[in-house]
Formats: C-alpha cells, sequence, structure tokens
C-alpha cells in the first residue's frame, strides 16, 4: 500500500505519514528534555555528583556513540539505495544498521551487568565520590536513579528502533518496498536517526559533563 | 558516487571526529563554564548534522522546519525557570 497522500505547498511533497512522524519525535524529544532537564535539576540541586569518567567507562561509551553514528550512515545509505532502485543493497545495509542497533544495546546490557555485579575497583571509585557499596543500583543515590532511568529510557527508543527496522526489513525481502515505494522506509529512518541524535546529548549529559 | 552518497560519507566522518574531539575535550583543564559551554556546542552541532543531513531537514520546506524548531525556545524557557527555581528551598 502506497502512502501518497501530501499536504498543503507549505510541506512541500512530506506525506501525511512522514508529518505524522515528526510530529511523535517533537513530543518524544520534549519527553527526552523533561528527563534531561531533570536530571540537570537534580544534580544541581545534589551537594555532590561524581567527576565524568570515574564510574562510568568513557572510552567505551564513546565506542558506542560511534558505532550509533555508524548506524545512521548505513540507514540512511539503506534509504538511498532503494531511491535508486537497488533492493539487495537496500536489505543489506538495513540488516547491518539493525546489526549495530543489536551491538549498541549488548555493549549497554555489558555495562549494567558491570554496573549490578558491582566490584572493589567500582566500590573504591564509588566511595571516592561519596557514594556507597560495591554496585551502581538504580537505587544508589540519585545519581544511580539519573542514570538508570536515562540510560534505559533511550535503550528502550533503540530496542523498539531495532524491533521496527526488523519489520521493515521483512517487508522489503517481500518485495513490499522500492524506488517508486520507500515512504515506509523513509518514515523508519526518521526514528532511528531520532534515536541516534537523542543518544548524542544523553553523552554528553551523563557521561561527559 | 552521487553528491548525496558523498555528503553522507562526509556527514558520518565530521561526526567521528566531533566525537573524538568531545572526548578529548572532557579530560582537559579547562575551567567548569568553558567546559560545559564547549561541550554543548559540539554537540548541538552534532545533533544539527544529523537532523539536517541523515533526517533531510535540509531539503523540508521552511515551514515545517520552523514548526520543528518552534518547541526549542519553549524548552530554553522552561529550564530558565527551573535553574530560577533551584535558588528557592521550598518548604511546605
Amino acid at each position: 500500500m502506497e502512502h501518497t497522500i501530501t499536504m498543503n505547498k507549505s510541506f512541500g511533497d512530506a506525506t501525511t505519514g512522514k508529518l505524522g512522524m515528526w510530529l511523535f519525535l517533537v513530543m518524544d524529544a520534549l519527553t527526552f528534555g523533561a528527563i534531561l532537564l531533570g536530571a540537570a535539576a537534580l544534580r544541581y540541586a545534589s551537594e555532590s555528583w561524581p567527576e565524568a569518567g570515574t564510574i562510568l567507562n568513557i572510552p567505551l561509551t564513546a565506542a558506542n556513540t560511534f558505532l550509533l553514528i555508524c548506524t545512521s550512515f548505513t540507514m540512511v545509505m539503506s534509504l538511498q539505495a532503494l531511491r535508486e532502485g537497488k533492493e539487495k543493497r537496500f536489505i543489506k545495509f538495513l540488516q547491518l544498521t539493525i546489526i549495530g542497533g543489536l551491538v549498541f544495546l549488548f555493549i549497554q546490557i555489558f555495562e549494567y551487568y558491570h554496573f549490578v555485579s558491582g566490584s572493589s575497583e567500582l566500590g573504591l571509585a564509588l566511595s571516592t565520590n561519596g557514594l556507597n557499596g560495591n554496585q551502581l543500583l538504580p537505587s544508589t543515590d540519585i545519581y544511580g536513579a539519573v542514570f538508570y532511568t536515562t540510560t534505559t529510557f533511550h535503550g528502550l527508543h533503540v530496542l523498539s528502533g531495532v524491533i521496527y527496522l526488523s519489520v521493515i526489513m521483512f517487508q522489503g525481502m517481500k518485495g513490499t518496498y522500492s524506488a517508486a515505494n520507500y515512504d515506509r522506509v523513509e518514515i523508519a529512518a526518521l526514528f532511528w536517526h531520532f534515536v541516534d541524535l537523542i543518544w548524542i546529548l544523553v553523552f554528553t549529559i551523563i557521561y561527559l559533563l | 558516487m552521487n553528491s548525496h552518497v558523498k555528503l553522507y560519507i562526509s556527514n558520518a566522518i565530521l561526526l567521528a571526529l566531533l566525537t573524538i574531539a568531545e572526548v578529548f575535550i572532557y579530560d582537559m583543564e579547562i575551567p567548569r563554564n568553558g567546559l560545559v559551554v564547549l561541550l554543548l556546542s559540539i554537540t548541538v552541532t552534532k545533533m544539527m548534522l544529523v537532523a539536517m543531513v541523515y533526517m533531510h531537514l535540509k531539503y523540508e520546506t521552511k515551514t515545517l522546519r520552523r514548526l520543528l524548531f518552534l518547541p526549542i525556545p519553549l524548552a530554553l524557557f522552561f529550564l530558565c525557570g527551573v535553574v530560577y527555581d533551584l535558588s528557592f528551598s521550598w518548604t511546605f
């Protein structure tokens, strides 16, 4: 089924589906904005806050950020291939995007596992920053709550994106999409790029600052 | 290679370089306020690159772009409100 209903001239050739996704993304961005604003306010009000890089693993997360940027690139290349009528290339780049998303999630789970299982090194890093225990849990001060709330909310977006793109991929394998019918792929791509865009902000606010 | 693909590749390289720059900057001996401004500037640049190039916002109409950027001043207004409110200690 093609989505070719266009709005008035003010929105160019953007379809209703695309405008709907943009509207959803704006609302989602405001939700993330509220969470990050809350995190900033809690941090400002807190007497002490761990120094960047003393508890969270910056090099690993920077690599993960780079990976997510790469998936944005593979996603846009996938859409470009479809527009040019290269269906096999479209599926290939889409598969790379999905794999990249899964690896991102795996690394995030690995990071959580490290924090939840705890260690004496982590305990030392926590105590240096005025926090108790050998584990970093959501209940470990406001810092733990802020870290887990923000990263889990984003992680769920990545998971949703992976499922969404997988559905698009299976439909693409059945030949649903072509150079004349790529609107739904473009809409899914918007969601995926948004997930990348938000992570860029989360990485800076939660990990680097 | 068409011009779109070239743009996507150069954008990916630029984003990667900015991420590397962020990781180096956070560890540098810079006054706190300067660090915050610098890192947030790089972050906003990266976000704009993703939105404009990968989300194709640069190819959309001005009306759509304006509508999408409209909530940003609103969010900044709320940020100012929250920062102002933090200086008070509310008791009930």
